[in-house]
């Protein structure tokens, strides 16, 4: 048998491949396996990340028009033009400030959603609460998709009281 | 010397882990920030070296599950000694080249390495050898429960952790697994699935060298998304992930076994050749014969050698062979210590 690659020589190497669960048998001569097997793929060449940045945070368009005069953050007097520039923030205040220009940046990299995760202990009871209410109440609306009523039922009772315990001011 | 002791001892990473030959090393990372102080790269450099004491002070008393954190303010340490922290993987370049205060804080066998006034107030990492990517989660969050304890987190209900780079925002979290690809390097497997990865919300980069190439066959996996996912989630995706890279490895070195047995034989026995007889080795020459050689050994081709593949490649790279030896060293010279010091180890395993 000739060599896949170069047509030329006898196939002495044989290898084989499996690409998407189909396997692919390859024959080829040493002088070309010896090649493919040394030749280096290029791979996520890519933006680096702060150009990266740039050019997403750029593309977001100024927010309500304001044109003049851009306004700075209070936490640490960057405005979005700058934060745009730099690819990155200037404190914890720009995400309040700029929140709406941020929006959409958010999205474009990580699909959208909200904070999913962890939440600080301290001074965090309130708020773990309410995360705890919405996990639940997503829980209860699958369960109640996938008819099972018994499941939901605990749940519904589980957020009433969780419900109370925060102060029944959740809607 | 107590730093240099520090600096030099073998990471906990480098350990070889129990049956994990494609998983090299598991990694956290949690991005933090103080509340109501700017990003470090908006801070005065009066206020970046304010931030720095206090934080400094705080991971001082924090307590590692029995361990304590050395901290090292980077302004002390020489450029080879920033040098050897970034070939081990516990500080960043753009630590070491920041102009701003900084430092790492270290537990003794490296697991910990916290770098303050990076991007972030805090990085905090946690690296663990094999695949033990919950292990490494667990400690983590718990370091970080402790450092919450005494201080207050920049955090928003709707975004979560806030940093200063809106990749990072949400859980602050990246999960990393460093494999060992070489079969499928070798059947030009590897190209494919790393371009599925990034469909997948994965990042994929080769550990060393730039982009094109992938020296030593080592790439590191890790999650892209932070926000709208739990770490839990982020966690339980990047494993599963990583169960399916680590199949179609094993499968491509067995696929090598069985239809091209002797030139993979040849191949490593080559590779262990050049190990124990070269006077003079680069860099890339180094990577290549190491990775085949740790291949040799999995596929039990090989006998192992004294010293771990990952410790081998680390104590290879300049600037721990400058460190170690205690003088700077040209291009030429590198390659006779690089080449003497891997004999040695082999030597040493042969009991030669």
């Amino acid at each position: 048998m000739l060599c896949q690659s170069c047509g030329e020589r006898e196939a002495n190497v044989h290898v084989s491949q499996s690409i998407n669960g189909q396997t692919r048998e390859l024959h080829l001569c040493e002088q070309c396996a010896k090649k493919a097997q040394g030749v280096n793929f290029v791979f996520h060449q890519g933006l680096s990340m702060p150009d990266f940045l740039q050019a997403i945070l750029g593309f977001s368009p100024a927010v309500g028009g304001e044109r003049a005069q851009e306004e700075a953050c209070p936490g640490c007097g960057m405005t979005f033009s700058q934060i745009s520039h730099a690819g990155k923030l200037g404190c914890a205040a720009c995400y309040a400030k700029f929140e709406r220009n941020l929006e959409p940046v958010l999205r474009r990299i990580h699909g959208g959603g909200s904070h999913e995760g962890k939440v600080p202990k301290r001074g965090g009871a309130a708020l773990r609460n309410r995360l705890e209410l919405k996990k639940l109440r997503e829980k209860l609306r699958q369960l109640v998709q996938q008819e099972h009523f018994e499941e939901a039922a605990r749940v519904r009772d589980e957020i009433r009281r969780l419900e109370q315990a925060v102060g029944g001011s959740q809607g | 010397m107590k730093r240099k002791e520090l600096l030099l001892r073998s990471s906990l990473w480098m350990q070889e882990a129990e049956n994990s030959p494609v998983v090299m090393s598991s990694r956290i990372r949690l991005a933090r920030n103080l509340e109501n102080v700017p990003f470090p790269h908006s801070l005065s450099a009066e206020r970046s070296e304010q931030v720095a004491r206090i934080i400094a002070q705080v991971l001082d008393s924090v307590d590692v599950e029995g361990d304590r954190l050395t901290y090292l303010p980077l302004t002390e340490l020489s450029p080879i000694e920033l040098q050897v922290l970034i070939e081990k993987h516990l500080i960043s370049a753009d630590l070491a080249n920041a102009k701003r205060e900084r430092g790492v804080a270290l537990t003794h066998d490296h697991r910990v390495a916290i770098m303050v006034n990076e991007e972030d107030h805090l990085r905090m990492q946690v690296l663990l050898p094999g695949d033990q990517l919950r292990e490494a989660y667990r400690l983590a969050d718990s370091l970080d429960d402790g450092i919450e304890e005494r201080l207050d987190f920049a955090y928003r209900e709707a975004q979560g952790y806030l940093t200063a780079c809106p990749t990072n925002v949400g859980t602050g979290m990246r999960a990393s697994v460093m494999v060992h690809l070489p079969a499928l390097v070798m059947t030009n497997q590897v190209q494919h699935l790393l371009g599925t990865l990034t469909h997948l919300g994965l990042a994929v980069r080769g550990l060393y060298g730039e982009g094109s190439q992938a020296l030593g066959h080592l790439f590191q996996v890790s999650n892209q998304i932070t926000l709208g996912k739990s770490e839990e989630d982020i966690i339980a995706h990047l494993e599963a992930v990583t169960g399916q890279i680590v199949g179609m490895e094993l499968q491509a070195r067995e696929n090598l076994l069985q239809q091209a047995r002797l030139v993979l034989e040849d191949k490593v026995w080559r590779a262990r050749g050049m190990l124990q007889n070269a006077r003079l080795l680069s860099s890339a020459d180094a990577m290549l014969y190491l990775s085949q050689d740790r291949l040799g050994t999995d596929l039990g081709i090989l006998p192992k050698s004294g010293q771990t593949f990952a410790e081998l490649l680390v104590d290879s790279n300049q600037g721990c062979l400058q460190y170690k030896l205690n003088r700077e060293l040209d291009s030429q010279q590198r390659d006779e210590q690089r080449a003497n010091q891997i004999r040695a180890a082999f030597a040493a395993a042969n009991g030669r």
